[in-house]
C-alpha cells in the first residue's frame, strides 16, 4: 500500500480513541468485513510497497563506484576515522534487493557493514541496526532487520558495538576499558558517522532522514543517542531498552533463587506453567477480557503464588512450599541479608506476574555470571568468579563506575533529544521474558515525563508503548508484534504522531532473527491471529464488553490518571 | 558463612592480620589496634575491594602552630590515583572521614593540603587525591588518547580514592569512620555530584562548591574568550571598561534586593541589563563603551550563538555568563585553559596540540560532546533518588557571580530537575539544598556575603539531623586572610576573623530581601523571599 494509503488509514485508525462510530462508519462505507479490515491494516502498517520487492541491476558505473570504496580515504571522518576493508556489488535475489555491501570499521576497533541500494531504489533514509546482548559481530539478527529495510530503500548499517565476540560471553571485556566504552557509549554514534558519510559520498548526498533500531542492548544504544547524540538521529526506536546495571543483578537474583544448592532448577517446564496459568488467572481479567493476556498494568495485580500451594494428597497442577518460596523470591526481587529490598533502588526491579516462563525468570545464569567476571566490576575479577560470589548486601553498591561506561543510558533528561527535534519510540513488553526492563523503562519514562513537564510535552517528542504479553525484542501470547518503523516513519517525516499502535498475534511465532517474515506475517491473514490497540503509556486497552474479541477495534483507551 | 571464608571474601582484614603474626606479636585485640603509622607501608592494601592500593611512605608528622600532629599516608590506587591521607592522632580523631577532591584538571595531591589542614584541626582523617594523573592543574595533555586516565578524572578517581582512605583508616584505628564527607569545589564540586549520582552509599554528606561542568564551560568560556578579543587576539576590554560595564550591570540590577549595596541580589536571571546603555555618545571619553565593546558584551550576555542565529543556550547544559560576573576571570580570559581541554580531552580522539581556539566551530561542535562528557563530566544526572533513600545529604553552594562562568544556570538548573525527579521542593529539600550566593566569585571571595563556616551546616544536617534552612554568609574585611586566593577551604568553612557585612543565604529559590529598615550590614535585617509565591 502506497504512503498516502497509509497515513489516511492510520489518521483513521487515531479516531479509535475519539471518535469509535466514524471509524466503524469508514469501514461500514468501504464494505470489507472485520476480518479483512483487520488485515488490511496490517499491511499497510508493514509499509513496503509489494510491487518493490524485487529489484533492478547495477549498471557498470555503479559497480566500479561501490568495488572502488576501499581505495577512498575516509580516516578523516570527524570523529570517527574509518577505514573501508571490501566492498562488492551485490546482486537481486529473492531475498534481498540489490546493494552495494560495504565493509570497515571505525578506529580502533567498531566494526560495520553499510549496505547502499542502488541509487534508483533508494529512499534518501539512513537506518542504523544495533546489536542487542554482549554484541561483537555484525552477523546476528541485525542482518535479518538490514535485509527488511533495504526493501523498504534504505542504506542500511549493522556494527559490532566495538569487539569481536559471541553475543552471550564477555571475555573482550576483560579489563578493555576501551572496548567497553566503545560497546556502551561510542560504537553506535561513531558506526553513525561512518555510515552517514559514506553514505553521502556514494549518493552524493543525504541522508534526508536517519533512524536508530535495535532491541534489548540495541534498544539502550537508541536511548544513549537520545541522551548523548540528540542531533544523530531523526527517529529511535527502542525495543526493550536492556539496563545491564538493572539485569547483572536481578537476572543473577532470579537464577540463584530458582536452583537448590546443586545448582538443579526448582521447577520443570509443567511447573512453571502452573505459575504462569495461576498468575494469569489473578490477573487477566484486569482489562476486561479472559483472553489469557495480562493486559492492564501488572505492577497493580496481587498475584500470590502462596494460592498454588499443593493441597494435601495433590500432585499436580499445584507447587510445592520450595518452588512457592522461590516464586515469591522472584517477584519482590533481590532482598539483603537484613532484608533490605533492593526494589526501593532504581534500577533494581523485579519481574512481573505473566512473565515465568521467560528465559530470564529462572534462567541465564552464566549470561550474568559472565558480566560480573569481565564487565560489571572494575578491575574485573576475570574467570576464577562465581555467581555464588555476588553478594546481595554490597555488589549493587560497586555498579556505579562501570554503569557509566556500559550502561550510560539512565539519564532521564531528553530535552535537548526534544529541542533538536527528535522522535523516539519506546517500545516495551510487559512481560519480557523475565527482565526487569518493564519496570526500568516504565520509571525512566516517568522521570523524563516530569522534566519534560508534562504528558503532553513529553509526547511530543518521547512515546512509550506497553504491550500486554510480549516477550524480550518479539512475540509472545500477546498482539506483541507490529511494524513499529512505519509508526515511527510517518511521526518523524509526516508529522502524524502515533496515537495507537495496532498490534498483531502472530502464529506460528517468529524468531528475532526472521524479521523479514515477521514483517510479511503481519500482512498474513491465516498468520494474524488476533490484534490490539496498543496506546502511549500511561493509557491501556480495555476490551468493550462486546463484539469480536480479536479485533483491535472493539477495544478502548482507558487512562488510569482519570479513573 | 565462617569467619575463614569471610576473610577471604575480605582480603584486607587477612592480610593485616598475618601480617600481624608474621611480626609475632603476641598481642590483644585491642592492642592489635595500634599499628604504628610508619607500619602501614608494611602492609597489603592491594586486596580492597575495587581499588587495590599500594603505600607507598607513611610517617608521623609533627604538631605545628595550626596543624595538628598526625600521620601522613602517601600511595595510590592502581593504576594510578595519587592518594595523600592524613591521620590525626586517635585521641584527635573526630571519627569522620573527610575527602577533600581537586578542581581544574587535577594532577596534584599537594594543591588540598591547606583544605586536609583545615579538616584536620575538626578533627578529621582527610584524604586527597590528584584525580588519576600527574600534571598541572590548567593543562590537560596527560588526557591526550589516555581513556583510563580521563576516566580516573572524571568517574573513578575520587571513588576508589574512598575506598582506600576508608581501608586505611579502619586498619590504622581498627574502627571504621562513622560519617564520611566529600568536600571540593569547581572540578571537585562536580565529583562530589559523581559521588551522589553513582556512588550513593559512599558519602554521609557532600559539599558541592561551584561544581563545574566541563561540557558547559568548554563551551561558554571559549565562546565568552573569542567574541572578547579582537582578531590579533587582544582583549577588547581594559579592566577600566570592565570596571563600567560591570557597574552598569549592579545600576540595572542590584536593587532587586531591596537593596543598593554593590551586589546583584535575587535572581540575576531576571535582570534587564542591555549594555548598549553604556555606549559612549558623541564626545564622551570615558565612563561609557564602544559599540565594539557593546557588542562583545552582548554577545558574552547570550551565550554562543550558531551562524544561522540558534542561541546554544536553548540547549542544556551552555548557558551564558550572568550580569554581575563581568570583572571573572572567564567573563573574558582563559582561552589557554579551555584550549587544552579541547585538544587533549573533549574530543575522541584527541585531535592533539595543533588544534587552535580558533578551529572550534560553534555551528557544530557543541554536537560532539556527547561521548566525553560521559567520561570527563559525567555529572548531569538528575536522578538522585538513591542518594535520599541512602540517607545522603547534598549541599551546594554556588555563586552567582561564579567569575563569569555558566555554572549559575546549570547548577539551579540541574537543582530543578532533581526536583522535579524527585516530586517537589519538600521531598528535595529533606536531602538536597542549593544555596545560590549573591557576588560570590568561583570557590569563594567576591563582592558578597561570600565566606561562612558552611561545612558546619553540613556536619549539623548529616550528624544531628538539623536541616539548613539559612545559612549565614560573610565578607570578610580587607586584610582578612579569606580574601586571599588559596583560602577557598577556610572560606567555606570558617567564619572570617574580621567581616564588613552579613547575609543570610536561603535553600534556593530563595533569596534574601532586605527589609527597609535596620542595619544592612547585618543578615538579620534581611527575610526570605519565595519567587513562586510572588
Amino acid at each position: 500500500m502506497m504512503r498516502g494509503d497509509r497515513t489516511f488509514v492510520q489518521q483513521q485508525a487515531s479516531l479509535v480513541k475519539s471518535n469509535s462510530n466514524s471509524l466503524s462508519a469508514w469501514f461500514a462505507g468501504a464494505k470489507v468485513t472485520v476480518g479483512l479490515g483487520v488485515l488490511a491494516l496490517a499491511a499497510a502498517c508493514s509499509g513496503i510497497d509489494a510491487n518493490a520487492r524485487t529489484s533492478g541491476e547495477f549498471t557498470a558505473a555503479e559497480i566500479e563506484a561501490c568495488e572502488g570504496l576501499p581505495n577512498l580515504d575516509f580516516t578523516g571522518i570527524q570523529d570517527a576515522a574509518t577505514q573501508v576493508t571490501g566492498a562488492r556489488a551485490v546482486a537481486a535475489s529473492d531475498s534481498m534487493r540489490a546493494h552495494c555491501r560495504v565493509a570497515g570499521y571505525v578506529s580502533p576497533n567498531v566494526e560495520i557493514v553499510l549496505q547502499l541500494p542502488l541509487a534508483s531504489e533508494w529512499n534518501g533514509k539512513f537506518i542504523e541496526m544495533s546489536p542487542g546482548g554482549y554484541a561483537g559481530s555484525t552477523e546476528v539478527y541485525t542482518v535479518g532487520w538490514c535485509q527488511d529495510a533495504l526493501r523498504r530503500g534504505y542504506a542500511c548499517l549493522r556494527h559490532d558495538a566495538g569487539h569481536t565476540g559471541l553475543s552471550t560471553k564477555t571475555s573482550w571485556a576483560y579489563n578493555n576499558l576501551q572496548a567497553e566504552f566503545d560497546y556502551g557509549i561510542r560504537g553506535h554514534y561513531v558506526a553513525a558517522l561512518a555510515g552517514k558519510a559514506i553514505i553521502g559520498h556514494y549518493y552524493g548526498s543525504g541522508p534526508e532522514y536517519s533512524y536508530h533500531f535495535g532491541c534489548s542492548g540495541g534498544g539502550k544504544q537508541g536511548l544513549v543517542e537520545a541522551q548523548r547524540y540528540p542531533w544523530t538521529f531523526d527517529g529511535i526506536i527502542a525495543l526493550e531498552p536492556s539496563n545491564v546495571t538493572a539485569t547483572g543483578v536481578v537476572v543473577l537474583w532470579n537464577a540463584i533463587v530458582t536452583h537448590d544448592e546443586a545448582g538443579n532448577p526448582l521447577f520443570t517446564d509443567t511447573d512453571l506453567n502452573v505459575l504462569q496459568d495461576g498468575a494469569i488467572a489473578a490477573c487477566d481479567a484486569d482489562d476486561g477480557l479472559v483472553d489469557g493476556i495480562i493486559g492492564a498494568d501488572p505492577r497493580t495485580c496481587d498475584f500470590d503464588p502462596g494460592e498454588l500451594l499443593c493441597k494435601k494428597g495433590q500432585n499436580s497442577g499445584c507447587l510445592s512450599e520450595v518452588q512457592v518460596e522461590a516464586a515469591r523470591k522472584v517477584y519482590e526481587g533481590p532482598v539483603t541479608s537484613d532484608g533490605e529490598k533492593l526494589s526501593q533502588y532504581f534500577p533494581w526491579y523485579p519481574a512481573l506476574p505473566g512473565s515465568e516462563k521467560g528465559g530470564y525468570f529462572t534462567r541465564d545464569l552464566d549470561y550474568k555470571t559472565q558480566y560480573w567476571q569481565f564487565m560489571g566490576f572494575n578491575p574485573d575479577p576475570g574467570p576464577t568468579w562465581q555467581s555464588s560470589d555476588f553478594d546481595f548486601d554490597r555488589d549493587y553498591k560497586r555498579t556505579g563506575l562501570m554503569d557509566s561506561v556500559v550502561n550510560g543510558s539512565d539519564n532521564p533528561d531528553l530535552r535537548n533529544f526534544k529541542a533538536a527535534g527528535g522522535k523516539l519510540m519506546i517500545i516495551q513488553g510487559w512481560e519480557d521474558s523475565g527482565l526487569p526492563g518493564p519496570q526500568v523503562t516504565l520509571d525512566y519514562y516517568e522521570m523524563a515525563e516530569r522534566i519534560m513537564g508534562g504528558r503532553e510535552a513529553i509526547q511530543e517528542s518521547v512515546r512509550l508503548f506497553m504491550i500486554p504479553g510480549r516477550s524480550h525484542c518479539i512475540a509472545g501470547v500477546g498482539a506483541a508484534d507490529a511494524d513499529f518503523l512505519s509508526y515511527l516513519e510517518d511521526w518523524v517525516e509526516n508529522d502524524s504522531p502515533p496515537d495507537m499502535i495496532i498490534g498483531s498475534h502472530v502464529e506460528p511465532e517468529v524468531g528475532l532473527y526472521d524479521w523479514p517474515e515477521l514483517i510479511e506475517a503481519l500482512d498474513d491473514p491465516d498468520r494474524v491471529k488476533f490484534t490490539r490497540p496498543h496506546y502511549p503509556y500511561p493509557e491501556y486497552a480495555k476490551y468493550r464488553g462486546s463484539g469480536d474479541p480479536n479485533d483491535y477495534r472493539n477495544f478502548k483507551a482507558v487512562d488510569p490518571e482519570q479513573q | 558463612m565462617g569467619m575463614f571464608e569471610r576473610f577471604l571474601r575480605h582480603p584486607v582484614s587477612m592480610s593485616v592480620a598475618t601480617g600481624i603474626v608474621a611480626f609475632g606479636f603476641s598481642v590483644t585485640p585491642a592492642e592489635a589496634a595500634a599499628l604504628s603509622c610508619e607500619s602501614l607501608t608494611e602492609q597489603d592494601f592491594t586486596g580492597v575491594v575495587d581499588a587495590p592500593t599500594q603505600v607507598t611512605a607513611a610517617g608521623m608528622v609533627s604538631a605545628s602552630a595550626d596543624v595538628p600532629a598526625h600521620c601522613l599516608v602517601r600511595g595510590y590506587v592502581s593504576p594510578n590515583v595519587g592518594v595523600r591521607l592524613h591521620l590525626p592522632d586517635k585521641n584527635a580523631w573526630n571519627g569522620n572521614f573527610l575527602e577533600a577532591s581537586l578542581g581544574g584538571y587535577g594532577g596534584s595531591t599537594e594543591a588540598m593540603v591547606p583544605w586536609c589542614e583545615e579538616a584536620m584541626r575538626r578533627g578529621y582523617a582527610c584524604l586527597t587525591h590528584d584525580t588519576g594523573h600527574t600534571g598541572w592543574n590548567l593543562r590537560a595533555s596527560w588526557a591526550y588518547n589516555n581513556l583510563q586516565a580521563e576516566f580516573d578524572y572524571g568517574i573513578r578517581g575520587h571513588y576508589v580514592a574512598a575506598l582506600a582512605g576508608k581501608a586505611l583508616i579502619k586498619a590504622y584505628y581498627e574502627s571504621a569512620p562513622e560519617y564520611s564527607y566529600h568536600v571540593g569545589c569547581s572540578g571537585g564540586g562536580k565529583q562530589g555530584l559523581v559521588e551522589a549520582q553513582r556512588y550513593p552509599w559512599n558519602f554521609d554528606g557532600i559539599l558541592a562548591i561551584e561544581p563545574s561542568n566541563v561540557t558547559a564551560t568548554g563551551v561558554v568560556i571559549h565562546w565568552n574568550a573569542l567574541v572578547t578579543h579582537d582578531e590579533n587576539g587582544k582583549l577588547l576590554f581594559t579592566d577600566e571598561d570592565l570596571d563600567v560595564l560591570h557597574q552598569g550591570a549592579l545600576d540595572a540590577c542590584d536593587a532587586n534586593d531591596g537593596l543598593k549595596d554593590g551586589v546583584i541580589g535575587g535572581d540575576p536571571r531576571t535582570c534587564e541589563f542591555d549594555p548598549s546603555v553604556l555606549q559612549c555618545k558623541s564626545g564622551q571619553k570615558s565612563g561609557c563603551l564602544s559599540a565594539v565593546q557593546v557588542d562583545a558584551a552582548q554577545k558574552v550576555y547570550e551565550g554562543p550563538v550558531t551562524s544561522d542565529g540558534e542561541k546554544l543556550s536553548e540547549y542544556y547544559p551552555w548557558y551564558p555568563a550572568l550580569p554581575g560576573s563581568e570583572k571573572g576571570e572567564y567573563f573574558t580570559r582563559f582561552i589557554e585553559y579551555k584550549e587544552s581541554w579541547w585538544r587533549f580531552m573533549g574530543f575522541t580522539p584527541d585531535p592533539g596540540p595543533s588544534w587552535k581556539a580558533s578551529d572550534f566551530d560553534f555551528d557544530k561542535d557543541y554536537k560532539r560532546m556527547g561521548a566525553m562528557d560521559a567520561i570527563v563530566n559525567g555529572s548531569n544526572n538528575p536522578d538522585l533518588r538513591n542518594y535520599k533513600k541512602a540517607g545522603g545529604k547534598l549541599m551546594i553552594v554556588q555563586g552567582w557571580e561564579d567569575s563569569g562562568l555558566p555554572g549559575p544556570q546549570v547548577t539551579a538548573d540541574y537543582y530543578e530537575l532533581v526536583e522535579r525527579v524527585i516530586g517537589d521542593r519538600e521531598a528535595t529539600q529533606d536531602f538536597f539544598r542549593l544555596f545560590m550566593v549573591p557576588g560570590r566569585s568561583h570557590c569563594h571571595r567576591g563582592d558578597g556575603a561570600s565566606s561562612g563556616d558552611f561545612l558546619s551546616y553540613l556536619e549539623n544536617w548529616v550528624e544531628k539531623d538539623e536541616a539548613p534552612d539559612m545559612m549565614i554568609g560573610y565578607h570578610p574585611s580587607e586584610g582578612d586572610s579569606q580574601r586571599d586566593y588559596n583560602s577557598s577551604m577556610k572560606a567555606n568553612t570558617a567564619v572570617p576573623a574580621k567581616y564588613d557585612f552579613s547575609r543570610p543565604h536561603y535553600p534556593y529559590p530563595l533569596w534574601a530581601k532586605y527589609r527597609g529598615t535596620g542595619d544592612p550590614n547585618d543578615y538579620r535585617n534581611f527575610e526570605p523571599v519565595d519567587p513562586e509565591q510572588q
